[in-house]
């Protein structure tokens, strides 16, 4: 104690020094450091939050994406698909009317090939039946005012023996 | 004009029978004997020579109805034997007569029938008479009308371009009386035919005439 009084220093005062030092700490601790720390820590822990529902939302958001990513990507695989579907059915389709129109064509030619040869066959079976006609007429004619009257009555024998013959 | 001939076949056969009465009690040759100079016509004696009493009283009464209402029973023998007589014997000679006895005047017709009809019996001067006051197209229709009371064989028609002979005729009636006795064919002139016949049996028709031949010719 003695040294320190030689050194200048009042023990009491040092002590009294201390002792205020002690009651400013315990002050300071109380209502300065711990509210201090606690809203640091307070605050540390709401930024943490924030970060961790930022980084949720983050994963979510890139879970999403990736969905979305993948379903884009099937979507366009499946329009593709049917893309290419309808191209093939257009392409059938196409074959078939055309198929079809050909077959109509050839149908319509043909019937206007048989139309016009039943017209020709027509006009030559009348131009045949006007002649026919002709014929007949021109030899009836020719027989009924040459035929003898002995050949008439031999006639009437003739087809009266053909019927008793045939109905017996 | 047939009711005029079956008038007439009665009244003969009732005037034949009221001579002889007892008629119907004698045997078949007693009939004959009585029969034998009866001076009725053939058809009717040989109608005499069949029927018995009772058969012939049924036929009076049938034959009496055929004259009220013109419906004869398919038995009659009576009319039967009229109809026979009609639609043969005296087709035979109508079918005899030239062609153009039509055009004749009656008093020509009349000469005509009587050089094949005899006129000495009552019968024939019923006929000459009959047939020379009508045309030959009338006599056929009537003498059918009756036969087709009986025929099988309704309508025969014999076409031809011109009149066929009177032979030939008989030898169709001979024909179709052997297939039908109650058949009457019918004559027709159609000059169309040129020759041959077209026979045409109840609908059936047979053509061998030569405007079918040319007809059917195939050119």
């Amino acid at each position: 104690m003695e040294g320190l009084a030689n050194l200048g220093i009042n023990t009491h005062s040092l002590l009294i020094y201390i002792v205020n030092f002690g009651i400013l700490v315990i002050v300071l601790n109380k209502y300065l450091f711990k509210p201090v720390s606690e809203m640091i820590t307070k605050r540390q822990h709401g930024i943490q939050t924030s970060l961790d529902e930022a980084n949720l939302i983050q994963t979510e958001f890139q879970k999403k994406l990736n969905e979305i990513e993948a379903e884009k990507v099937m979507v366009e695989k499946k329009l593709n698909q049917e893309l290419s579907d309808l191209r093939s059915f257009v392409e059938t389709k196409r074959s078939e009317m055309l198929k079809e129109i050909e077959q109509q064509r050839s149908e319509m030619i043909s019937k206007a090939q048989s139309e016009v040869d039943q017209m020709k066959l027509d006009a030559f079976e009348s131009s045949k039946e006007d002649l026919n006609k002709f014929i007949k007429a021109a030899l009836s004619k020719i027989v009924s005012e040459n035929i003898s009257e002995k050949a008439v009555n031999d006639s009437f024998d003739s087809s009266w023996n053909q019927f008793t013959k045939n109905s017996k | 004009m047939i009711d005029k001939i079956i008038l007439l076949s009665l009244s003969l056969l009732l005037k034949f029978l009221d001579e002889n009465s007892d008629y119907f009690e004698g045997t078949k040759s007693d009939k004959k004997y009585f029969i034998k100079d009866s001076g009725l016509p053939i058809f009717l004696q040989l109608y005499l020579l069949e029927v018995k009493e009772d058969k012939f009283l049924s036929d009076l009464k049938d034959t009496t109805n055929y004259l009220n209402n013109e419906r004869v029973s398919s038995n009659n023998s009576l009319v039967k034997s009229i109809s026979l007589f009609l639609s043969y014997s005296l087709a035979f000679k109508i079918d005899s007569l030239p062609s153009n006895f039509d055009l004749k005047n009656r008093e020509d017709r009349e000469k005509t029938l009587e050089e094949v009809i005899s006129v000495k019996t009552e019968l024939g001067k019923l006929l000459v008479e009959y047939i020379s006051s009508s045309n030959l197209q009338v006599v056929y229709r009537e003498i059918k009308s009756l036969a087709n009371n009986f025929a099988d064989h309704k309508s025969v028609i014999i076409q031809s371009s011109h009149n066929l002979s009177v032979d030939l005729k008989q030898n169709v009636r001979e024909y179709f009386h052997k297939m039908d006795k109650f058949c009457f064919p019918i004559f027709a002139v159609q000059p169309s035919l040129i020759g041959g016949l077209r026979i045409i049996l109840d609908g059936k028709t047979v053509d061998s005439s030569y405007a079918n031949m040319i007809n059917n010719l195939k050119v």
